[in-house]
């Protein structure tokens, strides 16, 4: 399936997806479903509120590839879905905090070594408060800047610089550990 | 180049992105300073493991199984959202939009892939369009309904830039007077009322937040959600958590909040605080928002407050503020946390832990330096029910403190004066309790310029002393919780036996019922054949049940007793003649039609 999703370039595959073309979705959600679970799974923290917010990822892109004007690549289009889906259940769910409470055996977790330096950093992120691991991940791990993510966020790009730099101390201080 | 501001540079010197005079700078900082340079190190190696993380982790089957059974439900491409790029990297979704043709979502050109925010431009500008309607003969005005906001009622009269007008746009001022006031209302947002002597404008909203600047008089706010309503005036906004606040502010900008309910975030450039229920916050342009407090905590704590927040009263103040709080200080003290220094901090903690321990475990004393307004909000949902003094004032009460404090405000003086020995006394005996010293107490005479050194104050110890306090504390609660757990236990068993005891009071009440019943028609045929005063009964037509008495065979006196001024009949009967009587029945339904012929004759 991945060998034949890579021959199909994003536009057609949309083109067909726009037709009604369940397969074309399909291929859709092969060739980027990977990359948005290891999001989804590092910003709930647990699998069960991963699997969800997948789930409404994918939901939404169907729902809105008519729309999609092919500014930007289908990829970051989808992450910026996830990044929203987020942001609304976080917002709109006062409990959601404690929904995404983070666990040790996610599938992410289970993904490294059990000597692998980075699985302590892994830890230590879902032990950040809210706003300053989304900040980080988005930072740090899917490469935004400050100006983006202030627009994402609705915060200042200062706040924006404030969370990284206290998302980072405390990374530190817990890698330390 | 200070050591902060280099600090401050390394993502950009990391990125390249700096001109190359910063970036000289920064690298000989760097040359020269090794605390810097080690900083740079672990900045370094973080990066390098952030980008070391896994980027793609394969999703369980099920997952595209339920979006296949999601999306067969649906009508294919119809979509219910609006995704629209807010500039050329960042995309923003309305899940809320009501569902459009395919033909409406594919715009073509500017003006069709910028339709939604040219459409809520136009939504607006006709929400703000009020239609006054019967206002001169009734003095109230209804308004023609909108899509998001809607004003459902003006009672007096108002003035829209500087005339009396039908009309109100984006932007413009609204004023009332003396005896006016607005209801705002805003879907599923909540309800804004505009009080008399007020003067706001409407500002578009965005991202689905609504605005309204205060230039000033008073404006009360009831919400259902958070985040969805900002309240500003010229230097300061108040982001609404979801709850009721009042909110004044005079003429040159001093401004007064008091949060009734809920949490509300008031911010003014490098100040903001946490406010919730019961408690009120001042703030003044040129000093930023203060430390919330309650109208009903000691004078000496509100003045101290005061005094720090306003009238540069530095850390004499502070130390004055912590020696006289009050466990329902508690949220003052959260709120003094981020703005003092490292030592002040723990202090206040400590103060903390006495006066309000349960506020302890939603406080990660490790990152206490990072601690802000975001921790604070998050410890007050945590202690939600936890810790709560009722406070309330009606409306004029309200209205009353509220005019005191603009005016003290505006005065600058708060009510009680401040008495420097007792100031000084109260501090000295606040630092014993914490085991500090108090090296030097400085000038008695003037409050502002009243210096305090400390010395003796073991931050690991106290850290230690306070995991301690912490882990008892969860023990406690961890008894409690094991308590309630078994009390509830017996609740329960008590509750199934009650339930049980009840199906049978309520099968016993149905026999009372029919037994009531029967002697409510008893009574019935009785009145109908006694004649009051002449004891005339007509047996032959008197229906009497009585249990065990079914056949008039076994009746054997029948006696009316009307001695000592009582009316009653006493029965006297056989209850054996009747078991006897069945026997024989039984007997003659065994003999076959013999018996038949018995029966006839009996």
């Amino acid at each position: 399936m991945a060998n034949i999703t890579e021959n199909i370039s994003d536009t057609e595959l949309i083109s067909q997806c726009v037709s009604g073309s369940a397969d074309a979705f399909r291929f859709i959600y092969e060739k980027f479903s990977r990359r948005v679970y290891a999001l989804a799974l590092r910003l709930c923290g647990n699998q069960d509120a991963a699997d969800d917010l997948t789930q409404e990822v994918f939901i939404k892109t169907w729902e809105g590839l008519s729309s999609f004007k092919g500014e930007s690549a289908l990829y970051s289009w989808i992450h910026k879905i996830c990044i929203n889906c987020f942001l609304m259940k976080l917002r709109a769910d006062k409990n959601y905090e404690k929904k995404i409470a983070g666990s040790s055996e996610n599938p992410l977790m289970l993904a490294y070594n059990n000597d692998d330096i980075s699985l302590d950093l892994e830890k230590a992120l879902q032990k950040l408060p809210p706003q300053a691991k989304l900040v980080f991940i988005l930072f740090e791990i899917e490469g935004y800047g400050h100006k983006e993510i202030s627009k994402m966020l609705n915060i200042e790009e200062g706040t924006s610089k404030a969370h990284l730099h206290k998302a980072r101390k405390i990374l530190r201080e817990e890698l330390a550990k | 180049m200070n050591c902060s501001q280099v600090r401050e540079y390394f993502d950009e010197y990391y990125n390249s992105e700096l001109n190359s005079e910063t970036k000289n700078l920064v690298q000989q900082h760097l040359n020269e300073c090794k605390e810097c340079s080690s900083e740079y190190s672990a900045f370094l190696e973080l990066k390098k493991q952030a980008a070391s993380l896994k980027k793609e982790v394969m999703p369980p089957k099920q997952i595209f199984e339920k979006i296949e059974k999601e999306l067969s439900g649906k009508n294919k491409m119809k979509t219910d959202i609006k995704i629209t790029p807010l500039s050329n990297n960042i995309l923003t979704i309305d899940f809320n939009e009501e569902k459009k043709s395919s033909a409406e979502q594919k715009p073509q050109n500017f003006l069709g892939r910028n339709w939604y925010w040219l459409a809520t431009a136009a939504v607006f500008l006709l929400i703000v369009s009020v239609v006054f309607m019967n206002y001169s003969s009734k003095n109230v005005f209804s308004v023609e309904e909108m899509s998001n906001w809607k004003l459902i009622s003006l009672k007096g009269g108002a003035i829209v830039n500087g005339v009396r007008t039908e009309k109100v746009n984006v932007g413009d001022w609204i004023q009332t007077d003396s005896v006016s006031s607005v209801i705002l209302k805003i879907a599923n947002v909540g309800d804004v009322s505009i009080e008399p002597n007020t003067k706001v404008r409407f500002i578009q909203s965005d991202n689905n937040v609504s605005r309204i600047e205060v230039l000033y008089g008073t404006v009360n706010t009831t919400t259902s959600q958070a985040d969805k309503f900002i309240l500003q005036s010229s230097n300061m906004k108040v982001q609404d958590k979801g709850g009721s606040y009042s909110f004044k502010v005079d003429d040159k900008g001093n401004g007064v909040i008091y949060v009734n309910n809920g949490i509300a975030n008031v911010e003014s450039g490098n100040k903001s605080a946490v406010v919730t229920d019961g408690k009120f916050c001042l703030y003044k342009p040129e000093f930023g928002v203060g430390i919330p407090f309650r109208k009903d905590s000691k004078p000496e704590f509100q003045n101290a407050l005061f005094n720090y927040d306003f009238n540069n009263g530095g850390m004499p103040s502070v130390y004055y503020a912590i020696a006289n709080a009050m466990p329902e200080d508690y949220a003052s003290l959260m709120n003094l946390i981020p703005r003092v220094d490292e030592k002040t901090k723990y202090l206040v903690l400590n103060k903390l832990n006495r006066l309000a321990p349960m506020a302890m475990p939603t406080i990660n004393i490790d990152s206490l330096d990072y601690f802000d307004d975001e921790d604070i909000e998050k410890s007050f949902k945590d202690m939600h029910g936890k810790i709560k003094v009722e406070l309330n004032f009606n409306k004029d009460e309200l209205a009353k403190e509220m005019d005191e404090l603009a005016k003290e405000l505006g005065n600058m003086k708060m009510k009680i004066k401040i008495d420097t020995k007792k100031m000084a006394e109260d501090i000295k005996k606040e630092m014993a309790n914490l085991k500090i010293e108090l090296i030097n107490l400085g000038n008695l005479s003037d409050t502002n310029e009243m210096k305090i050194y400390l010395k003796g104050f073991d931050q690991e110890e106290f850290k230690k002393d306070m995991e301690k306090m912490r882990i008892e504390l969860n023990e406690n609660l961890g008894k409690m919780a094991e308590e309630l757990k078994k009390n509830s236990k017996e609740w329960e068993k008590n509750s199934e036996e009650w339930e049980k005891n009840s199906e049978e009071w309520e099968k016993n009440s149905k026999d009372w019922e029919e037994y009531g019943k029967k002697w409510e028609k008893w009574g019935e045929e009785f009145g109908k054949n006694f004649t009051p005063g002449k004891f005339n009964f007509k047996f032959d037509s008197l229906n009497i049940k009585i249990e065990g008495l079914e056949d008039l065979e076994q009746l054997e006196e029948l006696k009316i007793d009307t001695t000592k001024g009582k009316k009653s009949l006493h029965f006297k009967f056989d209850r054996d003649k009747k078991d006897n009587m069945k026997k024989d029945k039984k007997k003659n339904n065994e003999d076959g039609k013999d018996d038949e012929e018995k029966s006839e004759e009996i």
